[in-house]
């Protein structure tokens, strides 16, 4: 869902943070106060049920502290942790194909022209917008057939559906902003193509091309639909696992795989900004 | 020629993988709605599916909600958005929001819906707020934004989720834009208010709805967030698709198909939209 | 030290509607420093990236030291290319950067450490191994690029206007130590540029490019005196192109006659003369070979001299006084204009 964002500069985030680093008038200080609610709130109810099992109306704070749906994710028969590693699995498979295919088509689009581009760039558009469920029914009756629906094989490929436009347009915009002339340059200076490629391309690329796997990565994570269809019920991930737990009225448990399922995005933004942080100090250049 | 040739290998891959898979997943769908599956060997033309489908009581209505979750969802998001991109780039709100708003970027759709009926279901964090406030005493007093018919909590999730999708755009549109076209509006005597509307805002306008049509088409395909927040009717379209398909009955599913592939029509429309405000934005039209 | 031949290259990029470069003929004798000079747009960067390797023609030879170069690729050529950006390697060190078209051929650390010593003494960086390329000065970076390009001693060294980046006092600095590190490696090296006065300052050849092909090739000052054809004349600035007929070593044209100092060559259809040539004095005596009688149109100060523009007999003028001789006038003012016959230059075409 992120990807459109992408494909705009990856800078977004640092641009957010200088221009929170501004003065502020009162006004605009509780506008973004109420944001700020707005985006808190719905994880304060999802923390404090992970911690305890009696929380009753009209309780404000929970009765008791009781961390036992802590053991419970942790404890085998939950299911949680062979799904917390089916998600793991399934994401890094889809992302890893993803970047497979969508890195190379990435520096195709950001560096030529050539007939039926347009037609590309909309097969590439598409996924994002056009709503996966009809998608996935079509392939649906193709798995069963070939033995895929229902399998960790069958939602992986199911997966690639959402990541690779975002890996194209993520990587895209990474070339896009590589200047080609250094490879050049590298060869001109007696580096061999698989020299240009090791010494030269992959390592300036490596910082942008690496968030784009993580947010590749996210993407996989969140799906829900997609593996609902696909996995026919019986691929549960994270997503899948914490609404079975939601609807079996276990709000502790849910509140807890809630917890781990956002984990995920967290040390993927803490791993981003180090990547570019520390791709920014290398590159930094004098105007 | 090489380059024609490694140029055309670069591409294959992922145009070979995204036909296939999402081309192939579309005609698959739109055959097996008029009786025909080519893995079954199933080739018995008819058009039963879609009179199932348009029979089903629902529908209309199924129709008509989506539609104005969708379009409530993304009004709310962009306004919000926009809004909080420009108090952002202008005033500024600290690391605190910077990172909040990056941060719930991240979260899967179903943690925000969850959240969000641990937060405004009768017996959930407001209502009891409400209670110790006095303002209300049995659960039931509390306004049902949960399951009702008018999807407030889920359209509050979608705003919630959106927002910051939003105003990560309008940022990095305004960024692009920069300072220089308003000051120059500014020089020539406009006031702020006039800067913005005359020069900023028509510069940053593409992006800005682009990234609304994709929140609509994304809203209107969305299973999880109706399926914890919607009440049971009218369903959702992807609900109602969705338990069309798992029903019990196997006539059923190509009748489903029939329900997803009008959402699915709705995101053609807003992929030529989105195409056609993306032109000129960089991102995709970045040939050197 | 090694001879470069360019035999009849052509050039068309895929879809462009003219050849890039066409019919390319031109010799870089062993050692030499020759300059490529010509308008933007005109080819002479597809010049250099054909000799790079980075292109390949679609017709024509290149020979380096003798060898054919169709199908060997970059890396092999021993042809270095340094571009108006220094394209030095973000996330390599100075030393890095320099150091590595050897690591490439897999020379020695050691030997590599002190080559790239060596190097950074001779563009007078000495001590700058550790920093990275995002700490240098735009005169640094260049200087640094320079001797990652000379210090795998390359066969033929490509200078595509490496100083148009730079502010004009680091322009000359950098013009200097690139003609001073030509002459003590002695590696074959052909300079690109647009700007005419560079191309004929720092060479011991000029080759002038019109689109896409060779106009004129030379010793410098021949090329800036004796232009041989209008498109070349024009190009290196002298201005004033007057059509005539020629009579022996008299031509007739719209100003009046005038006096050459050597028979022109059969082809000539004009004569040229630049600006700074043409003499101009007060009154209207007009005694004198090639010397008439005319009137001050316009005068444009440009600091070291004035640029007036003269009417004569039917034709305009452009003249260059310095300063000081133009103080006493002005517009609407009869004058004189003298134009030496060793001056005046017959061009064809």
């Amino acid at each position: 869902m992120t990807a459109f964002g992408a494909a705009l500069p990856r800078r977004a985030g640092a641009l957010v943070r200088r221009a929170a680093a501004r003065p502020q008038g009162f006004a605009a200080r509780s506008a973004l106060a109420l944001l700020l609610v707005l985006l808190v709130a719905p994880f304060l109810p999802v923390v404090v049920w992970s911690v305890t099992r009696a929380w009753f109306y009209p309780a404000i704070v929970p009765q008791t502290l009781d961390l036992s749906a802590w053991t419970s994710v942790f404890s085998a028969t939950s299911g949680v942790p062979a799904a917390l590693g089916r998600s793991v699995l399934i994401a890094l498979s889809a992302t890893g194909l993803a970047m497979l295919f969508g890195v190379p088509a990435g520096r195709a689009l950001a560096l030529h022209r050539f007939p039926g581009r347009r037609l590309v760039e909309v097969l590439v558009l598409a996924p994002l917008v056009v709503p996966p469920l009809a998608v996935a029914m079509g392939l649906h009756a193709v798995f069963l057939k070939i033995g895929l629906a229902g399998t960790v094989p069958g939602v992986v490929l199911a997966h690639i559906i959402p990541t690779l436009p975002y890996v194209i347009l993520v990587s895209a915009s990474v070339f896009s902003a590589f200047d080609t002339g250094l490879e050049d340059q590298a060869r001109s200076l007696g580096a061999t193509p698989s020299q240009v490629l090791r010494h030269v391309t992959v390592p300036l690329l490596a910082p942008g091309l690496a968030v784009a796997a993580l947010f590749a990565f996210l993407v996989s994570w969140s799906q829900y639909g997609l593996t609902l269809l696909v996995g026919s019920g019986r691929v549960p991930t994270m997503p899948l696992i914490l609404m079975q737990f939601v609807t079996a009225g276990r709000q502790d448990v849910a509140g807890a795989i809630a917890v781990l399922t956002v984990l995920p995005g967290v040390l993927a933004l803490v791993l981003s900004a180090r990547i570019l942080a520390a791709a920014a100090a290398r590159e930094r250049t004098t105007s | 020629m090489p380059a024609s040739i490694r140029l055309a290998l670069m591409l294959l891959p992922a145009v070979v993988v995204l036909g296939g898979l999402f081309l192939g997943g579309l005609v698959l769908a739109i055959i097996r709605t008029v009786g025909i599956v080519p893995f079954a060997g199933r080739f018995d033309p008819t058009l039963e599916p879609w009179t199932r489908a348009l029979q089903e009581p629902d529908l209309l209505l199924s129709i008509l909600v989506t539609l104005w979750v969708a379009a409530a969802s993304t009004l709310i998001a962009t306004a919000l958005g926009v809004g909080a991109a420009l108090l952002l780039h202008r005033a500024g709100g600290g690391r605190l929001v910077t990172l909040l708003v990056q941060f719930n970027l991240t979260v899967p759709h179903v943690v925000t819906a969850v959240g969000m009926a641990w937060l405004l279901g009768q017996s959930g964090v407001l209502a009891r707020l409400a209670h110790g406030a006095g303002a209300i005493d049995r659960p039931g007093d509390f306004p049902a934004l949960v399951n009702d018919p008018w999807f407030v909590a889920d359209i509050v999730a979608y705003v919630a989720k959106e927002v910051p999708f939003v105003a990560v755009v309008a940022l990095a549109m305004l960024a692009a834009v920069g300072s220089a076209p308003a000051i120059t509006a500014r020089c020539l005597g406009a006031t702020p208010l006039q800067a913005f509307r005359h020069v900023t805002w028509p510069l940053i306008r593409p992006g800005i709805l682009a990234a609304a049509t994709v929140v609509f088409a994304f809203v209107l395909g969305t299973y999880e967030v109706p399926a914890v927040l919607g009440p049971s009717h009218p369903k959702a379209l992807p609900v109602l698709a969705y338990q069309m398909f798992t029903s019990n009955d196997i006539a059923d599913r190509p009748a489903a198909i029939v329900v997803s592939l009008l959402m699915a029509a709705v995101g053609v429309v807003c992929l030529v939209a989105v195409r056609r405000l993306m032109r000129g934005i960089s991102g995709l039209e970045v040939v050197r | 030290m090694s001879r470069i031949v360019l035999e009849s290259l052509t050039k068309t990029y895929p879809g462009a509607p003219r050849p890039a470069v066409r019919g390319f003929d031109l010799d870089l004798p062993a050692g030499t420093l020759t300059t490529l000079v010509g308008p933007s747009g005109c080819g002479k960067s597809t010049v250099l990236r054909l000799i790079a390797g980075l292109a390949e023609p679609d017709a024509g030879r290149i020979l380096i030291g003798g060898q054919p170069m169709a199908g060997i690729p970059p890396e092999r050529r021993g042809a270095v290319l340094m571009g108006q950006d220094h394209r030095l390697f973000p996330h390599m060190s100075v030393a890095e950067n320099v150091g590595f078209g050897l690591r490439m051929r897999g020379v020695d650390p050691a030997v590599i450490r002190s080559k790239v010593a060596d190097m950074l003494d001779l563009v007078q960086l000495p001590g700058l191994e550790s920093r990275r390329p995002s700490e240098l000065s735009g005169g640094q970076a260049q200087r640094v690029a320079l001797a990652r390009a000379l210090v795998v001693e390359p066969a033929v060294l490509l200078l595509d206007e490496p100083l148009s980046d730079l502010d004009p006092e680091l322009r000359l600095d950098m013009r200097d130590l690139i003609r001073r590190a030509q002459h003590q490696t002695g590696i074959t090296t052909l300079f690109v540029t647009h700007d005419r006065e560079e191309a004929v300052a720092v060479a011991d050849r000029t080759a002038v490019m019109l689109a896409g092909e060779l106009a004129r090739h030379g010793r410098p000052a021949d090329v800036f005196e004796r232009p041989l054809t209008r498109a070349v004349a024009l190009f290196m600035g002298a201005t004033n192109v007057l059509d005539g007929r020629f009579d022996g070593r008299s031509v007739t044209t719209s100003i009046g006659t005038l006096t050459l100092a050597a028979p022109p060559p059969p082809e000539a259809t004009a004569v040229v003369i630049r600006p700074e040539r043409i003499r101009l004095s007060a009154g209207s005596g007009t005694s004198g070979v090639n010397t008439f009688a005319c009137s001050i149109k316009s005068l444009e100060y440009r600091g070291t001299h004035v640029v007036a523009t003269v009417a004569a007999a039917t034709d305009m003028l452009v003249v260059a006084v310095p300063a000081e001789a133009a103080a006493g006038h002005g517009v609407g003012d009869p004058v004189a204009v003298h134009l030496p016959p060793e001056a005046l230059q017959p061009v064809s075409g």
